[in-house]
């Protein structure tokens, strides 16, 4: 098959392009070369049988979805990023800032002024009769019975510690000025 | 009632009914195609999700005969599809959304082969450890049968169409699948591919040429 030169119009005959002379021309052609129709007749049942076998998206209101949820999730960080870029220091802060005040407050429930008569050394019962909350909105009460070793606080006013902040340790620490001073910390 | 707010408010409660056809768009949708990207341009998220179920299959069968996963095809799709987000306050309206998108998938298609050859180029070739190779091309989630005699002979035809498809460069693969499935006119495909009408043509001409020859027993002599 000899079709050097000719390759656009023949490409546009199997489309059905041609018209008039450029039909003319074709048909001239063919009369030399009439294994062309060969080539027509297998590219239109091939490009047939390749729209027939087209794939098709699997689960396509799902791809939508995933896709605006994407795009929503990208647009919120791009709306946020700004504002912690120019609050650096304070997102430096931020990232600190939840744990350093729940170990801070937690600190502070322990920490007071111990019973002299009854958590002096030796003694089996340790009492705290004062805590310190940084938070005002945060309230501590003590519960404590004369024959249970433990005194137990409890906070009022606390946010949810949220899923994400695991406590994998705590540390209770005695002053070592005061014994009267103590401190726990997650 | 404003007559014009009443046409471009429409479509936006119609669902697109986009799923089952790959090649189905009308002139009327590419006409409504503009009301939906002038809104989506504003910022409008569902005048967008509206384009998308609009296009999503087309770029889907586009992505899926180039690249042959399904998996891929469905995550380089949602790719093109935030590109086009990101990128639709730049769209011209003189263009064709529909050309817009492929030309965007034909650069992500692009740049994913690249990848994937290069990533490849440094692997070991499983196939030349044994038959038990996963298939990447096998589908990801289940199609609905055929009758037994109908798939036996579909599938034998199918196959070497895509095996012979398979064979043809990625040029030559690309304007055929244009051309074939997405129906575009040689203008389009100049402009998605970026070359001049007569590369299309001439493309177009030796991919036909090469499928023939490989499928010589299938089609000649009918």
């Amino acid at each position: 098959m000899n079709t050097q030169g000719n390759e656009e119009l023949i490409t546009r005959w199997i489309d059905g392009d041609l018209r008039g002379e450029e039909l003319a021309q074709m048909e001239a052609l063919l009369l030399k070369q009439p294994e062309l129709r060969t080539l027509k007749d297998a590219s239109v049942e091939i490009g047939a049988h390749l729209r027939n076998a087209a794939p098709t998206m699997p689960h396509g209101d799902f791809f939508t979805s995933q896709l605006i949820r994407r795009i929503e999730r990208d647009e919120t960080d791009l709306t946020a990023e700004p504002v912690l870029e120019k609050r650096s220091w304070l997102s430096d802060v931020g990232k600190w800032l939840l744990p350093t005040a729940f170990a801070a407050l937690t600190a502070g429930f322990v920490v007071g002024k111990f019973s002299s008569n009854e958590s002096v050394q030796g003694a089996q019962l340790t009492q705290a009769v004062e805590v310190y909350t940084p938070d005002s909105a945060v309230s501590a009460e003590l519960v404590s019975k004369s024959d249970s070793a433990p005194t137990v606080i409890i906070l009022s006013g606390l946010e949810a510690i949220p899923d994400s902040v695991e406590i994998v340790a705590y540390s209770a620490t005695a002053d070592e000025s005061s014994p009267r001073l103590a401190g726990l910390t997650l | 009632m404003n007559f014009l707010r009443f046409v471009t408010s429409q479509p936006l409660n119609a669902k697109a009914d986009s799923d089952g056809s790959v090649g189905g768009q009308t002139a009327g949708d590419e006409l409504d195609d503009s009301l939906f990207v002038a809104r989506a341009q504003q910022g409008d998220l569902r005048a967008f999700e509206e384009l998308v179920n609009r296009h999503r299959n087309k770029t889907y069968a586009m992505i899926q005969n180039m690249v042959k996963n399904e998996a891929d095809a469905w995550d380089l799709s949602q790719d093109v599809f935030v590109k086009a987000w990101k990128a639709l306050p730049k769209f011209k309206s003189e263009a064709k959304f529909s050309t817009w998108i492929y030309r965007i998938t034909h650069n992500a298609v692009y740049d994913f082969t690249r990848k994937r050859k290069l990533k490849s180029e440094g692997e070991l070739d499983d196939e030349l450890l044994g038959e038990n190779a996963i298939n990447l091309s096998a589908p990801t989630s289940p199609t609905l049968p055929e009758k037994p005699d109908t798939a036996l002979k579909n599938r034998e035809l199918r196959d070497r169409i895509e095996t012979a498809i398979g064979k043809l460069s990625e040029q030559h693969r690309e304007v055929i699948l244009l051309r074939e499935v997405q129906g575009l006119d040689y203008k389009e495909i100049a402009e998605v591919i970026d070359c001049s009408l007569g590369t299309v043509m001439s493309r177009l001409f030796y991919a036909r040429k090469h499928l023939q020859e490989d499928l010589r027993d299938e089609y000649t002599g009918k």
